[in-house]
């Protein structure tokens, strides 16, 4: 994708992070809500060891498991699906094969919410809001120009923006690159706040003269994978 | 479906025309008319006989001070506020501390590089015929390529010079021209501002 100077007005706003927004609506919104929910119910939930008392719980095995594989959310991984080529569509960027190499549930009450932290090594990253009330706690996403706060401008547009609260209802999908630090606010109310985040990997060397040395997909999830293209 | 940019880097363009382009220009000709331009001795041993001239008087002084360049300096004070006031900032006192010309001749361009610890750089075209080097801006964030995402964004940005154009961006973005590919002697003028920090006063500063 490239940024193109645009010769009308004063600010011209370069090399912004693509964030990707969606919401499922009506009947897809209504067979994903019944799939997720049915996960959940069949999902224990803790917290994970070492991420302090006010960290949120999140399903067995997080990160080495995916739980839309194993519980075959075809539903739910048809609407990433869409999404994810919609995002690759907005960079221009040739659609190649991709993993969800981990997926899980997070389980966020009363009194807590999740510390600053990135999926660094991932491609892209994202959340799908199965239960909220809109009020428990938005993602946050740091600002990329953190490290750039010694010089005048970029403090300047760090306070108004540094941290930007995402949107929260159920149903919205968001996606960004893995890299950036994210937290979420602590949940305040009374709602148990239920989300489903997912790491996703590229196949970079597809398509391409570099065919023969793609990856080979080594996770369950395979098919779905292959399908996928 | 919708994907919003966040984060990005606001730099300022702003093409002066009529009155204002016409008083600009005759005074920083005048200057320029006065002023001998060399390679830069530490510029040339660091960056080859292809870099660009600067007038003699180099770095570390501001030759619209010494020239008692008003008119420019009124009309920059007026823009950097205009730059301030667009990002949501508040006004603050600055120092510009350093001011020069550059001569680019066919076969020249600027290396690219950065003004580090300068908070606002600029330049400004006195004579261009659009098509003797385009300035790029390295995109800040290409050092974050291996992510897939970003991969795809982080191209450099061009702008055309052209006769009355300003550029103001924040000091330390990595910076340069593309090499002036005609017979027109290309001039423009640089500057570097640094805004007041908490616990210091400016003698001479500029209050916005």
């Amino acid at each position: 994708m490239t940024t193109e100077w645009k010769p009308e007005g004063n600010i011209q706003p370069l090399w912004a992070t693509p964030i990707y927004q969606n919401i499922a609506k009506d009947e897809e919104f209504d067979i994903i809500q019944e799939e997720l929910l049915s996960v959940i119910s069949r999902l224990k939930f803790g917290e994970a060891k070492g991420w302090g008392p006010n960290s949120h719980s999140l399903s067995e095995k997080p990160f080495d498991s995916n739980c839309l594989y194993d519980n075959d959310c075809t539903n739910t991984l048809k609407f990433m699906h869409r999404c994810i080529m919609e995002y690759l569509r907005y960079l221009d960027a040739t659609p190649v094969p991709y993993i969800i190499s981990n997926a899980w549930i997070t389980k966020t009450t009363k009194g807590k919410f999740a510390y600053s932290h990135s999926h660094g090594f991932s491609d892209i990253s994202g959340v799908y809001y199965i239960n909220t009330n809109g009020e428990d706690g938005n993602l946050m996403l740091e600002n990329v120009h953190d490290a750039f706060a010694g010089n005048y401008i970029y403090n300047a547009i760090g306070r108004i923006g540094g941290r930007v609260p995402a949107p929260l209802c159920n149903g919205i999908l968001l996606m960004w690159p893995s890299n950036i630090r994210h937290q979420t606010q602590e949940n305040t109310t009374d709602n148990d706040r239920f989300s489903l985040s997912f790491n996703i990997n590229f196949n970079n060397f597809l398509p391409g003269n570099l065919a023969n040395e793609a990856w080979d997909c080594n996770v369950e999830g395979k098919d779905f994978y292959e399908k996928s293209f | 479906m919708a994907v919003h940019g966040w984060f990005s880097t606001p730099i300022y363009i702003h093409d002066f025309e009529g009155e204002d382009y016409e008083i600009i220009q005759q005074e920083l000709i005048e200057v320029v008319n006065q002023l001998d331009f060399d390679h830069n001795s530490l510029f040339k041993d660091a960056f080859g006989k292809s870099t660009h001239k600067l007038n003699i008087e180099g770095f570390g002084q501001s030759i619209l001070h010494k020239y008692n360049c008003g008119y420019f300096l009124k009309y920059l004070d007026i823009h950097l506020i205009e730059y301030l006031n667009q990002i949501g900032s508040q006004e603050t006192p600055y120092l510009l501390k350093e001011s020069w010309f550059t001569e680019t001749n066919k076969g020249e361009y600027a290396h690219q590089h950065d003004h580090g610890a300068f908070d606002v750089s600029g330049v400004y075209y006195v004579n261009s015929n659009g098509e003797d080097g385009n300035f790029y801006l390295k995109n800040v964030l290409s050092h974050l390529s291996s992510n897939y995402i970003y991969d795809k964004v982080i191209d450099p940005m061009e702008i055309p010079p052209k006769n009355g154009r300003l550029l103001l961006w924040p000091g330390l973005i990595p910076h340069g021209t593309k090499i002036n590919q005609t017979d027109n002697r290309r001039i423009s003028l640089s500057f570097n501002l640094q805004f007041l920090r908490d616990g210091f006063t400016f003698k001479n500063a500029n209050t916005t």
